[in-house]
């Protein structure tokens, strides 16, 4: 769907993109996880064809140029900041918007109905924005870059300041979207939006493309061990279970340790028969990829 | 085309929205232009009239007949009229020290006697002026001498003051001991002559009996001099100072192009202060990524802007031809108004540019504004511009927009006279539109 080849944008003395290059395939939901300033927007835009790359190239639907402006009749873009017209209603906000993908008389109008439904915000379409809530706003910002039902959605930071119940709808309208063929590509930088919704996700860091895979490959390649933390009944008992295991951490009832097959060695407990008050597993996730492939946290 | 329309269409339901904005684009030169044309009004009158307070301390027919000479010249208006004010001495006084008044004239007791009478020692009439006023006291006492000629005539129509006239002439010769006898008779016998002529040839004027007659011995009115004016109209240089006061016709004429002028750049102001704000808020690069160009993303603007200059331009003109504002061609006021709609479209476009956030450009926007209308002719007429600040506003699109619509309201221009300010304007909007594009395009990738 979109070839994104080698590259580079260069803002004074800063290297915002670095060589960057990802292939997304159609109806794939594709995530670029990074903090702040790694470089997602900028990619985005480059994508888009707003930002003129130094170096590289960028095409999609095999061969059409998005720096075309004709081209970008099948991208909806939904930006990080929310761009509204605030004295305008949620109606017409959307049909200003879809006039400009060419919308017009019945097909606008059932886009419009769509998108409102969609997001939850038909029975507010009529009020000015600047009435919205923040999360209202949010969805209302996705209903703009997909009233035209485009086939390429791109979507930064789409839940940034929102309660957990607008986060948890603009999940389900993403999931919709993505049931519906289209692709996504979505910018985050948190983790559990990432786990959740890409089938692939591409690591940024400081412009560059530390790792690209699906959540489990990521996960299993860059995330290391599982943890395993052990109360037990006994404390006596505690080294003699877990005789080979060196990095084995002992404060008072319970034990903690890192090991690849947490199963197993939990098995091995429980046919020892020791009394075990409590037990928690913690899987390695993007963060700790994120973590063992820059030493800094996902947020930091 | 239509994407254009939509965009244009959007802005102006935002301005609409804009209480504020719509203050400064509509009220606020409606009220500049009433309120200067208020203020230039008041010395615009067609002929200058002296108010004047005037004492009488004579009472005599003479004097009540000077007065009314005086007043009947239409230079003269008397404050004083009332009865109740005709002997307020120290009042009048009061009113010329505050300005209030140009002077107060006195006509002493004893006026009536000896007015009208050439060789009499006339009673002084006294005058009570601001010594600074020059040319107001040129003009009065030109005024009053003029009413003293008409006491002349007046004294020979009225056969009882006739009487005295010649016959205190006569007692005047033969008092005079320093003349020689013989010449005392002659001018007594001559004034016999000139008595009996006179009376004869105000008998024949009542009679009615003028066929045969000669020409009068005197005219219906003491004059000391004729002075006939011969008009010879000044041609139209720069059309600014020189021939302004015959030109203009209204009040209104000078001060609504100015009203418009501070609505135009209100508008100007607004979108460039919108389009920074697009790009604050997000909705310019909701925008890019649209399928539009960057030609029809500002096409829109500029065509909303363009609108909303020719509303202000054309509701000015409605409210001002409702309070008396008569353009003298439409057409050349049509032209003006396309003109600086163009002009100002592509200054609004250069304003946009001034700076990245939108409280930097509404500062941008409303100082260079401010130094336009200053040096243009937005806040001073250009016709009252001392020569220096004449010659500096050329450099101003204000000026040449001013110059424009009075070209078309009052100065009569002719269609090539027109295309120098109008040309100009279009000429700064070309500059201003290449200007804007090319720096939002390098800002905007």
């Amino acid at each position: 769907m979109i070839c994104v080849d080698g590259l580079h944008k260069r803002f004074g003395q800063t290297v915002a993109v670095d060589d960057v290059s990802l292939r997304i395939e159609a109806g794939e939901t594709f995530g670029l996880l990074g903090p702040n300033g790694a470089g997602k927007s900028t990619t985005l835009q480059l994508m888009m064809g707003i930002l003129t790359p130094d170096r590289g190239s960028v095409t999609f639907a095999r061969d059409r140029n998005p720096r075309e402006w004709t081209a970008r009749r099948d991208l909806g873009f939904a930006p990080q900041q929310l761009s509204l017209y605030e004295e305008l209603t949620g109606w017409e906000n959307l049909r200003f918007f879809s006039r400009m993908y060419g919308l017009r008389g019945q097909q606008q109008l059932h886009q419009m109905n769509w998108a409102l439904g969609m997001t939850g915000l038909l029975d507010r379409a009529k009020d000015p924005v600047k009435t919205y809530s923040g999360g209202m706003k949010r969805r209302l910002n996705l209903a703009l870059a997909v009233v035209h039902d485009p086939q390429l959605i791109l979507l930064d930071e789409p839940t940034v300041g929102v309660d957990p119940q607008s986060r948890h709808h603009l999940f389900e309208n993403i999931e919709q979207l993505h049931a519906k063929g289209r692709t996504i590509i979505y910018t985050t930088h948190y983790m559990d939006a990432a786990q959740r919704l890409c089938d692939r996700i591409a690591i940024l860091d400081q412009g560059r493309v530390l790792a690209l895979d699906t959540v489990d490959a990521l996960v299993t390649k860059y995330g290391g061990c599982s943890k395993v933390s052990v109360e037990l009944a006994d404390a006596s008992v505690a080294r003699a279970v877990l005789p080979g295991k060196l990095s084995v951490k002992q404060t008072g009832h319970s034990l903690e340790w890192e090991t690849a097959t947490p199963l197993a060695e939990l098995e091995a407990l429980s046919a020892a028969a020791v009394a075990v008050r409590s037990v928690e597993v913690t899987r390695p996730n993007l963060e700790t990829v994120f973590l063992n492939l820059t030493g800094r946290k996902l947020r930091d | 085309m239509s994407h254009i329309l939509v965009i244009a269409r959007k802005d102006l339901q935002l301005l609409l929205r804009d209480r504020l904005g719509l203050f400064f684009i509509l009220a606020f030169p409606a009220i500049m232009g009433i309120i200067f044309g208020a203020i230039t009004g008041s010395f615009q009158t067609d002929e200058a009239v002296l108010e004047i307070a005037l004492i009488d301390e004579d009472q005599s027919p003479l004097s009540t007949h000077f007065i009314t000479a005086l007043v009947d010249t239409g230079s003269i208006r008397i404050w004083n009229r009332e009865e109740a004010l005709q002997n307020e001495r120290q009042q009048s006084l009061e009113r010329v020290r505050r300005g209030r008044l140009t002077a107060v004239v006195i006509l002493p007791a004893g006026f009536g006697e000896t007015a009208g009478i050439p060789w009499s020692q006339p009673a002084p009439i006294e005058v009570a002026i601001d010594p600074t006023r020059a040319a107001e006291r040129g003009m009065l006492q030109g005024l009053l001498l003029r009413a003293a000629g008409n006491l002349v005539t007046a004294r020979l129509q009225d056969p009882d003051s006739r009487r005295i006239l010649f016959s205190s002439g006569r007692q005047k010769i033969e008092r005079n001991a320093a003349l020689p006898a013989i010449t005392r008779g002659l001018m007594v016998q001559l004034l016999n002559v000139l008595e009996r002529q006179v009376d004869q040839e105000l008998a024949r004027t009542k009679s009615g009996n003028q066929d045969d007659a000669p020409e009068p011995a005197l005219g219906t009115d003491f004059e000391l001099a004729r002075i006939e004016f011969v008009p010879i109209h000044r041609e139209s240089d720069l059309g600014l100072r020189a021939n302004w006061r015959e030109k203009v016709r209204s009040r209104w004429d000078l001060s609504f192009p100015q009203g418009m002028l501070w609505g135009v750049l209100a508008c100007s102001a607004g979108f460039a202060i919108s389009l920074v704000r697009e790009q604050e808020q997000g909705t310019f690069l909701r925008l890019q990524v649209a399928p539009l160009s960057r030609f029809q993303i500002l096409g829109g603007k500029a065509v909303a802007c363009f609108v909303t200059v020719l509303f202000v331009i054309l509701a000015m003109v409605v409210l001002g031809y409702a309070l008396g504002l008569r353009p003298a061609s439409p057409f050349l006021l049509a032209l003006a108004a396309l003109s600086i709609a163009c002009s100002f479209v592509g200054i609004m476009l250069a304003m946009s540019v001034t700076g990245r956030t939108a409280e930097s450009v509404n500062g941008a926007a409303w100082g260079s504004g401010v130094l336009m209308a200053m040096f243009g002719g937005g806040m001073v007429p250009l016709v009252f511009m001392p020569e220096f600040m004449q010659v500096l506003s050329f450099f101003s699109p204000v000026r040449w927009a001013v110059e424009a619509l009075e070209g078309a309201i009052w100065r009569d221009y002719s269609v090539i006279e027109m295309l120098r300010p109008c040309g100009v304007l279009v000429g700064i909007g070309s500059i201003g539109f290449v200007v804007g594009v090319l720096v939002l395009k390098r800002r905007t990738g």
